[in-house]
């Protein structure tokens, strides 16, 4: 009878599958630059996890965007994905584990990216990935932006534009569907806020093709240290103008600017009700230290300060060099608080629970330091309508 | 896509043969190894992975051998410069590299130890990996506890609801529960809070990463070859 049943699984092994896919090409040069178009193509956007399909509605943070972009591409054409096992094993986790044979092969998918999501993290990345040289093709798509561990996030590089400006997609705490679009360099002290060093593993990066998992950085071809020579209160400049195969106009770069103030302000805003929403739903109780590390904005904050630093230094500086359309948008938001009051406020913030901000306004209370970072006090204090810290973030200490 | 492999025939032979086994082996039921009581007698507990590198780090009854060379020792200095010149003068272990540096609080030397592995009596393997959390907002570390398959790959456990993953402190004080050791005679290894080399836990250097040794910004990561048994450093 035990034979029998032993048969029996033999034979119904047979339709079992022994990986998550096929590997039915190895990783080269032309592959790399499939990867590179992929990226930058239309398949690759913001709401891949929110459109249709198996993978709809996965939910993930910064590191899992990034390895996202790298296994989607390799499940779709048969290449393999391995990554080091951040735990510490001895093997590589790759798609030719074995562990959700019994599922679809959609499923298949879903849930090796699932398990990905759960063992990787942005502290994985330096060894599954290599620092680049300055270049438009190594920063270009398919790179990855990683910053120090300071900051411990990273953001996927979908193109460089001609002018030597990346095109990122990322997405932060809390976990959601959507990715998030800049159009900008993040602050290099962000980026390299421990210093620039290769040991940091901080800066554009790629991915290590399979052979060079389990190795050290130096030994993978395309290594390059040049991005950790260039001064850092320099750095975005400096690599702008490497990257760019045309000069940006001041039109060009102040739009981006004040585009990129107004998509950061509207990201916050994205994140801060996402923490009213959670914190509406809890009782009277503190947050946990996940809870609140999930809702909570310093970083965040302190980045969009960072934003906004920058814009009145650069509307300082090219005061009278600009059209007066772009220049009425810059002056509105210059305006601060009474940006409100005027006939056609630039970029408006919703907020939540009908409340909307301008950007002027926006602008003027973070830069008093109104804004609470804290997920326990009320939208209204997030957003500098009241002063902060309320009750509760008093109560629970934070 | 095509999803189906050509490693079935593969598969198939082994799952068959283990399915014999499964037959005719002995009975061992899954929940042993999640005990709800914690344990609190130390037993033979080693690492799989790394047995070796164990024996030289964590063995405090016996005198560790000098196996690290002058061409290494050379290194260490090197990369780590305000160590005690009068200790890397000497042959040396990496255990005794390891204590020195954890025993020097006066400079800011430290360990980061991130991934803990140990093998039950029963030949079960578990993780523990310590990470800086995910999130820019917060400045902390959270623990996941994984478990290993048959193809020796991690799987994600969950701590009960008591445990915090970002008390890293109760969270190791649960994983050694698991491996039957005693939090006392084991050690809370993160940035020299408590200093004590563990009992029988087990710590993995990544050359690539972190679990190296750093000074005032300056990195060694070490490494041992569990065949030659020699260890390689270098400046990172």
């Amino acid at each position: 009878m035990r034979l029998l049943l032993a048969l029996l699984v033999t034979l119904v092994a047979f339709n079992v599958q022994a990986s998550v896919w096929q590997t039915r090409q190895q990783w080269n040069s032309d592959w790399e630059k499939q990867f590179d178009a992929w990226v930058a193509g239309p398949d690759w956007h913001k709401d891949y996890f929110v459109q249709t399909g198996p993978l709809q509605g996965l939910k993930l943070d910064c590191a899992d965007a990034v390895y996202s972009m790298r296994l989607l591409f390799s499940a779709k054409h048969g290449l393999p994905f391995v990554i080091k096992d951040p735990t510490g094993g001895s093997r590589t986790i790759s798609n030719e584990m074995s562990r959700f044979d019994s599922q679809s092969s959609s499923q298949r998918l879903r849930s090796f990216l699932s398990y990905i999501y759960g063992v990787t993290s942005t502290r994985s990345l330096p060894s599954d990935t290599y620092p680049v040289a300055v270049s438009r093709t190594a920063m270009g798509a398919g790179s990855l932006l990683l910053t120090d561990a300071n900051s411990r996030h990273t953001y996927t590089v979908k193109y460089m534009s001609e002018t030597g400006i990346p095109f990122l997609l990322s997405r932060s705490l809390p976990p959601a569907t959507q990715m998030f679009e800049n159009y900008e360099y993040p602050p290099a002290e962000y980026v390299f806020s421990g210093g620039l060093s290769p040991e940091r593993s901080s800066g554009f990066r790629r991915f290590r093709q399979p052979a060079y998992i389990g190795r050290s950085a130096w030994e993978v071809p395309g290594y390059s240290t040049e991005q950790y020579k260039i001064p850092l209160g320099s750095w975005n400049e400096t690599v702008q103008r490497k990257l760019a195969t045309r000069s940006e106009s001041i039109e060009e770069r102040m739009t981006r600017i004040v585009e990129q103030a107004c998509r950061t302000a509207r990201e916050r805003a994205v994140v801060v009700a996402m923490g009213d929403r959670y914190l509406s739903q809890m009782s009277n109780t503190c947050m946990n230290d996940t809870q609140f590390d999930d809702y909570s904005t310093p970083s965040r904050d302190k980045r969009l300060k960072m934003t906004f630093t920058q814009f009145t230094r650069e509307a300082e500086m090219s005061r009278g060099k600009l059209p007066s359309g772009l220049q009425g948008k810059i002056d509105n938001v210059l305006l601060g608080e009474r940006s409100a009051n005027s006939s056609s406020p630039y970029c408006q913030v919703s907020i939540g629970s009908g409340l909307n901000l301008t950007l002027g306004q926006v602008y003027e209370r973070l830069l008093q330091g109104k804004f609470s970072s804290s997920p326990h006090d009320t939208l209204k204090m997030r957003w500098g309508f009241t002063q902060f810290p309320g009750d509760r973030a008093k109560r629970c200490g934070r | 896509m095509n999803l189906y492999s050509n490693g079935r025939l593969k598969g198939a032979i082994l799952l068959g043969l283990a399915s014999v086994l499964w037959m005719f082996g002995p009975k061992v039921p899954l929940d042993r190894y999640f005990p709800s009581e914690p344990k609190v007698t130390q037993q033979n507990v080693e690492s799989h992975s790394t047995r070796e590198l164990a024996a030289n780090l964590t063995d405090l009854t016996t005198p560790p051998p000098k196996d690290l060379d002058r061409s290494t020792s050379r290194v260490i200095r090197e990369c780590l410069p305000e160590l005690d010149p009068s200790f890397v003068s000497q042959p040396f272990s990496l255990k005794e590299l390891v204590d020195h540096i954890r025993s020097s609080r006066s400079s800011t030397l430290k360990i980061e130890v991130q991934n803990f592995h140990l093998v039950t009596t029963d030949g079960k393997e578990l993780r523990l990996m310590i990470s800086p959390s995910e999130a820019t907002e917060f400045d902390g570390l959270e623990a996941q506890l994984f478990t290993v398959d048959a193809e020796g790959l991690p799987v994600l456990e969950q701590f009960p609801l008591s445990i915090e993953a970002r008390d890293i402190k109760a969270a190791k004080y649960y994983f050694m529960n698991l491996g039957n050791l005693t939090f006392s005679e084991t050690t809370y290894l993160y940035k020299d809070e408590e200093s004590k080399i563990a009992g029988k836990l087990n710590y993995s250097f990544d050359e690539l990463t972190g679990a190296e040794l750093s000074q005032n910004g300056r990195f060694l990561g070490c490494s041992k070859s569990i065949s030659s048994k020699s260890i390689a450093c270098k400046c990172l």
